[in-house]
């Protein structure tokens, strides 16, 4: 099965699930996700500042001129899994917690990304404030969101 | 604009959830929702009322029927958002492609199952 445009849906009360098929294998994948300098390459080019250090304990910050995320790793099991926080502008009050998950899919990666929130309510909070912000807002929202 | 948060609120429940699929398919009266599922009437209707609040459906009025059916605005909004999210996901992706493709393979794992 390929998947040529990433399947977005919301699981139960509290998840955005993302699933994308990638033409690489998870190692690779794995890579570009988790080393800085790949990062920049693909994530955004404005980033200020790039640091992740994805491994139990270890912590991610990416900086935009206007706004960063930033949070704990939780887990890091290369090349397959990674549980990390997720904070935006420092308010540790807050924030989903981010399983992506790299499986072997033929030749291939199936990428899932499961962005848990609170509860019900602060996942539509973070879904309209996506949507009331705008478009450029959003992008960064989005960007941050991703794998950071 | 609808309360997107109360929308998103009530989209919460897996019952509400379902209940918005059927109604996808037509509209439906408390009794020929309350059939598929093994709830009662009222608690039927207290979901319906939970999702005419949110705005996502509302009641037509036929004689002595009371046909509920999806509010067609509120449903292409909750769309158009998750079609502009799921798009901006894709640019992403497509960076995240092209960087893959300019990446030497890693040596070969034998841990790794092959295809």
């Amino acid at each position: 099965m390929t998947f040529d445009h990433p399947q977005l849906f919301l699981d139960g009360a509290t998840d955005v699930v993302i699933r994308r098929r990638f033409s690489h294998p998870p190692a690779k994948v794995w890579r570009a996700l988790t080393e800085p300098e790949l990062i920049r390459q693909w994530l955004s080019p404005d980033l200020t500042d790039c640091q992740m250090d994805p491994r139990p304990g270890g912590s991610f910050r990416y900086v935009w001129p206007e706004f960063f995320f930033s949070g704990p790793v939780l887990e890091a099991d290369p090349p397959q899994n990674m549980l990390h926080v997720e904070h935006f502008n420092g308010d540790t009050s807050q924030g989903p917690t981010v399983r992506t998950t790299l499986t072997h899919d033929g030749s291939g990666t199936r990428l899932t990304v499961v962005m848990r929130y609170r509860d019900a309510e602060a996942r539509a909070n973070a879904i309209q404030q996506g949507f009331t912000d705008g478009i450029d807002a959003v992008y960064g929202r989005i960007e941050g969101l991703t794998f950071a | 604009m609808p309360d997107l948060d109360q929308s998103f609120a009530a989209l919460a429940d897996p019952t509400r959830r379902a209940i918005l699929a059927r109604l996808a398919e037509g509209e439906a009266t408390v009794q020929d929702l309350a059939r598929p599922f093994a709830i009662s009437q009222p608690a039927i209707s207290r979901h319906l009322k939970v999702l005419e609040d949110a705005g996502l459906i509302e009641t037509r009025i036929d004689g002595t029927s009371r046909p509920r059916r999806l509010k067609p605005d509120t449903m292409s909004q909750l769309w158009h958002w998750l079609g502009q999210y799921r798009a901006l996901w894709e640019a992403q992706f497509q960076r995240l492609d092209s960087l893959l493709d300019s990446l030497e393979d890693p040596p070969a794992d034998p841990k790794e199952r092959k295809p």
